[in-house]
């Protein structure tokens, strides 16, 4: 037992008025000179025990009657870990936060756990006794707060919990229980109660220990989890992944893209047809996993060929379940025409410098009969060479084993990069550090000063083999996508990372040793890029070039630099902004969108924006999974595509222990539906019980008092 | 008629021998009013038959209606010659200084005793006052002269209560000095030894003396409508008792009535006549109602 405004209890000093009144009426006496005292004598003999007794009486009925007030505005409450039982306990000022998540679209087959949920909601609404206050969140990735403060309008409440809908969106419950003790802040003197109906997914609980802190520093709300009836077991498979292999998408190139199909249910999967299909087309490629066991995950690599360049929607799709939305998973991508890479090697006609040859055979890993059709068009060319040519027509600028730059050829890198080309650098054994170091143009731009190469002394230093940060190298992350950490080296340039006072041009590490130096480093600049590696793409130093990653990572490497085919920059989580630059023909022309909640018919998307004199479309109705196309009139192509895909954590439906959200206080989770999860004990505000016995006590005491007064 | 009375009960008036004088005329004289006999009239000696005058009568039995119509001396002559004598009996106790007014039992009594002496001498007869606590404190001898009215007036005025009471005693020493054909009047709240009251009554009457008791209380002392705390303090060195009255009122009027109807009944016991004298009630309803009941029972 315990006690909701404890304060209060200080009123039970008042015990002492009537005692004192009591006190104060013994010395407030009149005093009368008085002829029959023996009569008086006799008659105050025979009935001063019983004066006494009554007097008695009646001070320990006001005392009593003071106690009793005192417990029932303090709040008694018995059996406080209990679930609250809120019907006829007097009006209540509540938040309600209906969690929105995908994964409340779960259906068993009837009803989805966010039907339950409204249900459940709607129920204790209706159970509320008169007076009290709601308000209504709903809980996304972003807290929705269609009610935000509470109202008294009770049917206003049912009727927008009726018209709510799941999202695609994760949920994050701290930040809504967060929200809702600001709501409730004003409510002093209330009971006051946060109602969380969600089906606890693990994830939507990310950091208990603070909503607990939360909830000790506001004693007075109480918390309350209702569970619309998730159950143990329940079956999901799910496309957790989708992206593509290759770093650059270009037309009629075999394409590879991993989907990774993840099994969250008990029983093992078998015949989980696969497909990929590209826009509204059928399947393109198809594959039938034999057999996926509970809790694993099978990487699959499926290959696209796109006919012509632009962009292109990607689906892959595995046959419905309870949860069908994470059955289909969209990719967007932008497919390029070709791509001009310049490789700047000191010599570029001794066919016996190697610096080149293992980057262009790398960048374009085809047969010599295929390369006039391959996407890459590939140059390599002498330093003297960026003096005067137009460097603006490459995608990407080597510079392999190249000793110095003249200030002429430093200049005109330095504006192509600051312009948005990208520079990769490979120092030799021809660099001298201090001429890219002290350089007064290509210093500046370097994302890290040179040391001076390490001697070679036998040992071989190794790239680190797990956990990489960037988005390069993030692909080996999975160990079923090969290992860095066989890159090995025995000699390199030690880098120092550059300051830089910028965040936004901060250098990030792509790779590291094992003993935590950098091998390789890029960083911002302009509206470009620099990557500055430790060594050269020669095998002088390392085997870093006849390694079978090294043909990936190069490939990584231009899909990152290569400004038209990143297609990180067409995935959204549901609820994002999406904006891309179009060309500035397009400007103020009207959109058409091809959107999941379209039905794939075209339907108006506004205009082409001009920001700032750039010519962008923006797009904010993101909350659907799937694939937005966006098109101008007499232009069959779209001008721009996005994916928005489901966070991976909403098809995981494994609940959080009952013990974890115990921990939350006084309250445990309770069931909408009893049948499912056994009672668990009411906890009870007695305060009416004290009022009421408060009322009889007045009433006893008053009846008393009455008769006592009688004269007998 | 009424409000003359309570205007008359002025105890700064009382307190005076005038005008205490004055109030008991003012009753007296309007209970006269209308009325054709005086109720004392059967104290009086009983008229006889006329008789020639002759020298050392006493002039004032001469009959000087007689004379004046027929210009003889008759002397008037009497069955007996001797007039009934009132003995006013006064308690003067501190019992009597209780009133829950301004006009307290004493001041009452004394107006009582007032009356009853401008009644008693207005109609020739003999009067003694003795006003008493312990012991006699203010004793007036027997006469029949109108002129002592104003000092009866006068000592009545100026007594003021000082002690306890012995009423009992009081009335036995009186019994021994009584002759036949007197009459005693006891103005008193009774507050005393009952048993030894009633032998001293007894004794009174056995000596053939008529006693009319005038039992005077405070309307306070008959209702005790007293609330809150109250200490009371004894007026004759009793106790003080703190209580709550409303709660015991019950108890207390049970053994008041009980005093009150034990008194009634030692009168009764005794063939003495009870007077119940409330403070609150107008002087001259009480005395009126008691004369009146006097007369009729003398006429029948």
């Amino acid at each position: 037992m315990t006690f909701l405004a404890p304060a209060v209890l200080a009123g039970a000093a008042a015990i002492a008025a009537p005692i004192a009144i009591h006190l104060l009426n013994k010395t407030r006496v009149k005093v009368v000179r008085w002829a029959a005292m023996r009569f008086l004598q006799d008659s105050v003999k025979k009935n001063q025990r019983r004066l006494q007794i009554e007097d008695l009486i009646l001070l320990l009925l006001r005392c009593l009657l003071i106690i009793l007030l005192a417990l029932a505005f303090a709040r008694f409450v018995l059996n406080p870990g209990g679930a609250l039982d809120s019907a006829g306990s007097g009006p209540v000022v509540a938040v309600i936060i209906l969690d929105q998540s995908a994964s409340m679209g779960q259906s068993d087959g009837f009803q989805t756990r966010f039907d339950k949920a409204r249900d459940a909601a709607a129920k204790r609404i209706s159970e509320m006794d008169a007076g009290s206050q709601v308000a209504l969140f709903l809980a996304g990735s972003r807290v929705n707060q269609v009610i935000p403060r509470p109202v008294t309008n009770l049917p206003l409440v049912r009727r927008t919990l009726d018209v709510a809908a799941p999202t695609d969106q994760v949920s994050d419950m701290g930040a809504g229980i967060r929200l809702a003790l600001d709501a409730l802040k004003p409510f002093a003197g209330s009971r006051k109660e946060i109602l969380v109906f969600s089906d606890n997914q693990a994830s939507a609980w990310p950091d208990i220990e603070k909503i607990q802190s939360w909830l000790n520093e506001s004693a007075d709300v109480e918390l309350q989890v209702v569970d619309p009836g998730a159950m143990a077991g329940e079956d999901n498979l799910a496309i957790t992944a989708l992206r593509q292999e290759s770093g650059v998408l270009a037309a009629d190139q075999l394409s590879g893209f991993l989907l990774e199909v993840s099994n969250f249910g008990t029983v093992p999967a078998s015949g989980v047809r696969v497909t990929l299909a590209v826009d509204d087309g059928p399947p393109v490629d198809e594959v039938v996993l034999e057999n996926l066991e509970p809790g694993a995950s099978r990487t699959i690599r499926m290959n696209v060929r796109f006919p012509h360049p632009g962009f292109f929607t990607l689906r892959a799709g595995i046959p419905a379940d309870r949860l069908p939305v994470d059955n289909e998973r969209a990719i967007a991508v932008r497919v390029i025409e070709n791509m001009n890479v310049a490789i700047v090697t000191a010599d570029p006609k001794a066919k016996s410098r190697r610096d080149g040859f293992f980057l262009a055979n790398a960048l374009m890993p085809v047969p010599v009969s295929r390369r006039a059709e391959y996407f890459l068009k590939i140059e390599t060319v002498a330093p003297d060479w960026l003096a005067s040519a137009d460097l603006s027509r490459q995608a990407v600028i080597f510079l392999a084993n190249v000793p110095k730059l003249d200030a002429t050829a430093a200049k005109n890198l330095e504006t192509y990069v600051r312009e948005g080309g990208s520079l990769v650098i490979f120092p030799g054994a021809e660099v001298q550090p201090a001429a890219y170091n002290e350089d007064p143009i290509l210093g500046p731009m370097l994302p890290a000063r040179l040391g001076n190469p390490t001697p070679p002394d036998g040992k071989a230093l190794a790239w680190q083999g797990s956990d990489y940060p960037h988005p390069v190298t993030a692909l080996w992350n999975d160990p079923a996508n090969g290992n860095l950490g066989t890159i090995r080296t025995t000699k390199h340039f030690p880098l120092t990372l550059a300051s830089t006072k910028d965040s936004a041009s901060a250098p990030r590490i792509i790779v590291n040793y094992t003993d935590g130096t950098p091998a390789a480093i890029e960083t911002a600049y302009g509206q470009g890029r620099v990557v500055l590696f430790s060594g050269p793409a020669s095998t002088d130093w390392s085997n870093l070039p006849i390694h079978p990653n090294f043909v990936p990572l190069l490939q990584r490497l231009l899909g990152f630099l290569a400004p038209d085919a990143d297609s990180n920059a067409l995935a959204l989580e549901p609820g994002g902004i999406f904006q891309l630059k179009v060309s500035p023909d397009l400007a103020g022309r009207e959109l058409t969108a091809i959107t999941p909640a379209s039905d794939g018919n075209p339907r108006p998307a506004g205009k082409v924006e001009l920001v700032n004199q750039e010519a962008v479309v923006r797009s904010r109705d993101t909350a659907k999974t799937g694939s937005y196309r966006f098109f101008v009139s007499g232009l069959e192509a779209p001008v721009a595509a996005f994916a928005v895909q489901l966070d991976a954590k909403e098809s995981d439906l494994q609940t959080l222990a009952l013990e974890k959200l115990a921990v939350l206080g006084s309250d445990t989770p309770m069931a909408a539906n009893d049948a499912v999860t056994p009672p668990a004990p009411v906890r009870r505000e007695l305060w009416i019980f004290f009022l009421s016995a408060a009322f009889v006590v007045a009433l006893i005491e008053m009846g008393l008092a009455h008769r006592f007064s009688f004269s007998k | 008629m009424a409000h003359r009375t309570k205007n008359l009960l002025d105890p700064n008036a009382i307190a005076k021998g005038e005008a205490l004088g004055v109030i008991a005329r003012g009753i007296v004289e309007g209970y006269r009013v209308g009325e054709h006999r005086s109720p004392f009239h059967g104290f009086a000696i009983e008229f006889a038959q006329h008789r020639e005058y002759t020298s050392g009568d006493d002039l004032r039995h001469l009959d000087w209606k007689v004379l004046g119509r027929t210009d003889r001396y008759y002397i008037k002559q009497y069955e007996q010659d001797t007039n009934f004598v009132a003995h006013l009996v006064i308690d003067g106790s501190e019992s009597m200084k209780y009133g829950s007014s301004e006009l307290t039992k004493i001041d009452y009594a004394k107006v009582l005793a007032a009356c009853l002496a401008y009644l008693v001498l207005g109609q020739s007869d003999a009067i003694s006052m003795n006003i008493f606590d312990t012991t006699i404190r203010e004793r007036f001898e027997r006469t029949d002269n109108r002129n002592k009215i104003h000092e009866i007036m006068h000592r009545l005025a100026t007594f003021e209560p000082a002690h306890g009471t012995d009423t009992a005693r009081i009335l036995h020493d009186l019994a021994a000095t009584l002759k036949s054909r007197s009459i005693v009047i006891l103005i008193s709240d009774l507050f005393d030894d009952e048993e030894a009251l009633q032998r001293s009554i007894e004794r009174i009457r056995f000596q053939g003396t008529e006693v009319i008791v005038f039992h005077v209380l405070d309307h306070a002392e008959i209702e005790f409508p007293f609330t809150g705390t109250v200490r009371f303090v004894g007026l004759e060195d009793g106790p003080r008792v703190q209580t709550n009255p409303a709660s015991i009122r019950k108890s207390y009027l049970e053994a008041f009535n009980a005093f009150r109807k034990r008194m009634r009944a030692l009168c009764e016991r005794c063939s003495c006549h009870y007077v119940l004298c409330d403070t609150a009630q107008p002087l001259h309803e009480t005395l009126s109602e008691y004369l009146a009941f006097r007369q009729n029972h003398r006429s029948r």
